[in-house]
């Protein structure tokens, strides 16, 4: 395994159902054929409806990540727990398979013995990985009372994360966006903790939940494939008004 | 995960435990209480996940030797037939006794008790990061006092990690990381940061959280509080991360103990020997010069 790789991850952070648009999960499969892994968290309050915290674990089994539900509290520590599990999930999955062509078994089989030498070694790896990670935030209407601790939390993970040997660069998505848009970039990749603060900054609520057009914009910011895709679709934003100007 | 389950056997090492009870579950895993073969009662802690049970045991086993630190024996594999999947677990002494959660639950602590648990604490883990690792989290909940020996260890060392490398696992209350207070992590400056807290938390009998306050709330509150002013001031150089080294607050806290101890002009008690002395040399002095009246 390259010793530079690296990990390209999205943490979706959400408190509901996606309901505009096609199916997130369906999206996820495709972002993660693409070697990006997604994780999720599910922020919830009490006890709530089962149905969207299905559909989040369905997204991080399809976008080969974990999933995880918090109360909002507790968010912080979710989100480092997850963005480090999704990166050890990772790393152990690259190990097994390389496992499986040397010795024709994988780590979980292995005799105890050999399995502390492997496990030493991934964990230099999850140390040493430089990792690009891309927080989609959930902005619609019902995150009004939890996006300050929201916006906390994720600063807390670049303090955490940048304590690492590995270097880590964080970007903020947030969804929707602004004016009616499904997305809009809060702070682009950076590892500069006072840039992130200002970004979050331009955080603003309201609106509904396009789970999937989220995602796939991250997957294209990761991939650097951005300005293709903004061009795209801008293309399709762009037709409409010429057409009712047309009308009118 | 063993519910229903009275007896495991270790797949490699082929030792059997009986499966007495559960005691307690983390993030990776659950713990139980078990007998060996030869009746010896353990613990074992199990999990599916396999590199974070391996790497808990590593560790341990490596700081085995550290009087803070419970003893581990073997790590086996169970595989659970009812449900058809494989746990992984490994097997360790089992302390008896309250994690200092509980402990504050129940009852108050003296200033003297809580700055001789801060010592003990802060000479387990430079012991601990002696041999390489730093123990980064650092809660109430991973402090266990033995109620026959009264041997304070750490337990669930699941998020150690390497000295020059960064965090794992933490609780924000005691991460001098999620506080603010440092922006740049350094392992020497959090473990000083976080003992400061513990026993900060067990002066107010509870914990703090960085999301509701900021560590100058904190100051404050201990600039009230009614205990010695020296103590007052180890506390807010502790939570400032101001000390050089683990050795140096380690060294104050012990001439704290040492001030403790020695009798303090403030306490009630001595005023009323004062008094006491006082009043029974007037009574003498009274006899004398009556005795010398009649005569």
């Amino acid at each position: 395994m390259d010793k530079n790789v690296q990990f390209k991850q999205i943490i979706l952070a959400t408190d509901g159902k996606s309901n505009v648009g096609i199916d997130p999960v369906v999206t996820a499969e495709e972002i993660h054929k693409k070697g990006i892994t997604i994780s999720t968290i599910g922020i919830i309050e009490g006890n709530e409806l089962e149905q969207p915290i299905a559909e989040i674990e369905n997204i991080s089994t399809a976008g080969g990540g974990v999933s995880e539900v918090t109360d909002v509290i507790n968010l912080s520590v979710t989100m480092e727990l997850v963005t480090q599990r999704s990166i050890y999930k990772t790393i152990e999955h690259a190990v097994n398979k390389e496992l499986k062509e040397i010795l024709g078994t994988d780590l979980n089989h292995a005799h105890p013995e050999t399995r502390k030498k492997i496990t030493k070694v991934i964990d230099r790896f999850g140390e040493e990985a430089e990792v690009k990670c891309c927080i989609l935030i959930d902005c619609s209407g019902s995150m009004a009372k939890k996006i300050n601790i929201a916006k906390n939390s994720i600063i807390n993970l670049l303090r955490v994360m940048k304590a690492r040997k590995g270097k880590t660069e964080i970007c903020v998505i947030g969804f929707p966006g602004k004016n009616g848009e499904h997305y809009s970039i809060l702070c682009d990749f950076t590892q500069d903790l006072i840039e992130l603060e200002m970004g979050l900054q331009k955080i603003k609520i309201g609106g509904t939940t396009p789970t999937a057009s989220a995602l796939q914009y991250a997957s294209k910011v990761l991939l650097n494939e951005k300005n293709e895709f903004e061009l795209e679709n801008k293309g399709e934003f762009t037709e409409n008004p010429i057409l009712k100007d047309n009308i009118v | 995960m063993l519910k229903g389950i009275n007896n495991i056997l270790g797949k490699w090492n082929k030792n059997k435990y009986e499966i007495l009870e559960k005691i307690g579950s983390g993030g990776i895993g659950e713990i139980y209480k078990a007998k060996d073969s030869k009746g010896n009662i353990k613990a074992i802690k199990i999990s599916h996940d396999v590199t974070s049970i391996t790497r808990e045991f590593n560790i341990m086993k490596e700081l085995s030797v550290l009087d803070g630190v419970p003893r581990v024996y073997e790590l086996d594999d169970y595989y659970h037939k009812k449900r058809g999947t494989t746990l992984y677990f490994f097997v360790m002494e089992l302390i008896e006794g309250n994690n200092l959660k509980e402990i504050i639950g129940k009852k108050n602590l003296s200033p003297r008790e809580i700055t001789g648990i801060g010592i003990v604490l802060l000479k387990n883990l430079r012991k601990i990061r002696d041999k390489g690792y730093t123990y980064t989290d650092i809660k109430l909940e991973n402090i266990l006092i033995d109620k026959v020996s009264h041997r304070i260890v750490f337990v669930d060392f699941g998020g150690v990690t390497n000295n020059e490398w960064g965090i794992k696992e933490y609780t924000p209350a005691y991460n001098i990381l999620s506080w603010g207070v440092k922006i740049k992590y350094n392992s020497i400056e959090s473990t000083i940061f976080g003992i400061t807290m513990i026993m900060i938390s067990l002066l107010f009998r509870r914990e703090s959280n960085p999301l509701f306050e900021n560590i100058s709330d904190i100051i404050k509150r201990i600039k009230r509080l009614n205990i010695d002013c020296r103590f007052k001031k180890i506390l807010i150089i502790g939570i400032n991360a101001k000390y050089e080294s683990i050795d140096a607050f380690i060294h104050q806290l012990n001439k704290l103990i040492v001030a403790l101890n020695a009798p303090s002009k403030k306490t009630g008690n001595f005023d009323v020997i004062n008094v006491f002395f006082i009043l029974s040399l007037c009574i003498f002095l009274f006899v004398i010069i009556y005795g010398l009246n009649i005569f």
